[in-house]
């Protein structure tokens, strides 16, 4: 089959590897039809995810159709077409049972990176690094799919594969962010970041109760699609002083829940991005913090900070005093995507919510190194790049 | 020592005083000495190794100054090893520990420990165990951990759904003893089983391969070992990210 390889900082390339098979009684195995890029992947790709190995497929957003099925796989049969969560959950463990499939305790066959760095295993999530499972991605004709009854759904009829493709990431991980913000019914809700995630995050804070969004980005075409799409008042950080912009459209309270989508790669302006950029390069850090200490900052006292961005080790100038001293939550994770599939369909299915807008480029896998280097550069207008095995 | 499992006190005992590292005045003599020794062979070399001497000599005479050395703390035997080789008659003992909370009721954790021909396939080194009679089992090491090894070991305690002690028999090759305590986790959390593994550190080649197959990496062998019990019991398989059987993707 045709993989996307990751084949060294900066390097992608696409080569011909053997197919997957079943291996374990759970497994599937889905042709994929639709395969996103995320911004995630974007930190593999530029060197700070240290455990990836030249050959590693990339890709966890999919849609695709079932053509091999393990024996103790009950409910799935070949032919359906399907979406996966990004996120692998085992369904038997502690955490699973709770519903936080992200901290599954089985699903990553690589516990010793994460237990060290963090003190215990995190699960297994398809085509990122060998710290979290080392599993093969899905921009590939075909992926091995494990514990198949826990990680894949049934696209029901009148979604579109357009619409069904990010349900597998971006949509669940927007869901949650905006859940775990503890939303009430009035609260204006800041959103850095609006990409995929933070277009999703809005669209999720309306729909549990929020009054207001304001979406914070600097790309004029992603502003524009926040407005038109989401339904965000947006700011942009390179022409307005955010954080003064918030006060003065919160009447001096803050926003209540402010949501980080942005993550380790975090623009800002000013020294403080000269400083943050400097340290990481040297590697003195791992993290360019501007967003989340900016939304640590405008955050209402009492309020909630909500992180979907992706973070890998350590901070500098994390405002803990902030945090202390406003009574501030703080709430985080990958997204436990299994939770909410059900919920996430229905609500695309009533009309309430609809990702496909997202979706900017198809392509062929075969041009997806310049894909990612489209979506990478912001070029195009590129929101999501997504290939087509 | 059959009722050490019942208390909760296996991290105490394992936990070293900080007189673990106190050094004796020949100790802290000779260190001073040495020290001084290299500082001055620094002295009279220019580059990185001026550096390095000066460096070691600097680090030998604070340690015999201050009396302490962390080093010899981390070689030291705990006192439940002490404890441990005491009882075997044993010259010196290594014990490794880990616990681990699977999710299924105590019952059929401990069912599944007592058949021992189960414990191959969870145990990295263990190629094969094949069980004798209710006490008596025959253990064959695995063929990657070096050298071709086998031996007999028989249960010697056992309290039903709670406790299975087991040690190599006495003319054995390697003199190796374990323990396995399982406990109700709170509020239906599943089982704790803890596991703790002691042998007697040998000499010579069989010493490599006996280190290897019993925790010379006591992560490898305690966590990584119950770890894959945890996924036998909770999920019925190995968690594997191989693409098709046999063909695994090497871990980092």
């Amino acid at each position: 089959m045709r993989a996307l390889t990751w084949q060294g900082t900066d390097k992608l390339s696409v080569e011909t590897i053997p197919d997957p098979e079943i291996v374990n009684a759970r497994d599937v195995i889905v042709r994929v039809t639709m395969s996103s890029v995320c911004g995630s992947d974007l930190h593999l790709l530029n060197g700070y995810v240290p455990t990836m190995k030249p050959g590693d497929v990339l890709g966890h957003e999919f849609l695709g159709e079932i053509v091999d099925v393990g024996s103790g796989v009950t409910g799935l049969s070949k032919g359906d077409r399907v979406i996966t969560v990004s996120i692998i959950g085992c369904g038997h463990c502690e955490p699973c049972r709770r519903q936080e499939f992200s901290c599954c305790d089985n699903s990553n066959p690589n516990p010793a990176t994460t237990e060290t760095l963090y003190g215990y295993a995190c699960g297994g999530i398809f085509g990122y690094s060998h710290a979290f499972g080392g599993y093969a991605g899905s921009h590939a004709t075909y992926v091995r799919v494990p514990f198949a009854d826990v990680n894949v759904f049934k696209v029901p009829e009148g979604i579109s594969d357009e619409q069904a493709l990010f349900v597998s990431d971006a949509v669940p991980t927007g869901y949650f962010g905006a859940d775990i913000a503890d939303i009430e019914p009035g609260d204006t809700v800041a959103v850095w970041g609006c990409g995929g995630v933070g277009q999703m995050a809005m669209r999720s804070a309306y729909l549990m109760g929020a009054e207001r969004v304001i979406g914070i980005d600097r790309f004029p075409d992603r502003l524009a699609l926040a407005k038109e799409k989401a339904g965000a008042e947006v700011l942009d950080y390179t022409r307005v002083n955010v954080h003064e912009a918030l006060v003065e459209l919160t009447g001096g309270r803050g926003p209540d829940r402010c949501i980080d989508c942005v993550g380790l790669e975090a623009h800002t302006t000013g020294v403080e991005q000269l400083y943050d950029t400097t340290k990481q390069t040297l590697r003195l850090h791992t993290e360019r913090g501007a967003a989340l200490r900016q939304a640590i900052r405008a955050c209402r006292k009492g309020g909630t900070v909500s992180v979907l961005g992706v973070y890998a080790g350590v901070m500098d100038k994390f405002p803990m005093g902030a945090i202390v001293n406003k009574a501030l939550s703080v709430r985080s994770g990958q997204q436990p995507g299994q939770r909410y599939i059900e919920c996430i369909f229905e609500h695309i299915q009533k009309g309430e919510l609809d990702p496909a807008y997202l979706l900017t480029h198809p392509m062929s896998l075969e041009d997806s190194p310049e894909g990612y280097a489209m979506f990478r550069d912001k070029d195009r207008e590129c929101l999501r790049a997504v290939f087509m095995p | 020592m059959n009722d050490t499992w019942q208390d909760d006190s296996l991290v105490a005992m394992r936990s070293k005083s900080e007189e673990a590292g106190q050094l004796t005045s020949t100790e802290r003599t000779v260190s001073i000495l040495g020290g001084g020794l290299s500082v001055g062979l620094g002295l009279r070399r220019q580059g990185i190794g001026r550096l390095a001497y000066l460096a070691l000599g600097s680090m030998l005479i604070s340690r015999g100054a201050m009396g302490y050395c962390g080093l010899k703390k981390a070689l030291a035997p705990d006192s439940y090893e002490q404890d441990m080789a005491a009882a075997h008659q044993w010259k010196r003992a290594k014990v490794t520990s880990r616990s681990v909370t699977i999710n299924k009721p105590r019952e059929e954790v401990f069912r599944f420990w007592k058949d021992f021909s189960n414990l191959a396939r969870f145990m990295k080194h263990i190629e094969r165990i094949d069980v004798i009679d209710a006490r008596r089992s025959h253990w064959v090491a695995s063929p990657a951990s070096g050298q071709h090894l086998e031996w007999n070991a028989e249960i010697t305690d056992e309290i039903e759904n709670e406790y299975i002690a087991w040690q190599a028999e006495e003319n054995a090759d390697i003199h190796q003893a374990g323990w396995v305590s399982f406990h109700d986790a709170p509020q239906g959390r599943g089982t704790v089983v803890q596991a703790v593994f002691t042998y007697e550190p040998p000499a010579g080649r069989v010493g490599h391969t006996v280190a290897r197959l019993l925790g010379k990496d006591p992560s490898s062998l305690a966590g990584d070992d119950l770890r894959r019990l945890k996924q036998l019991l909770e999920i019925g398989e190995i968690t594997t990210n191989a693409a098709r059987p046999g063909a695994e993707r090497g871990g980092r």
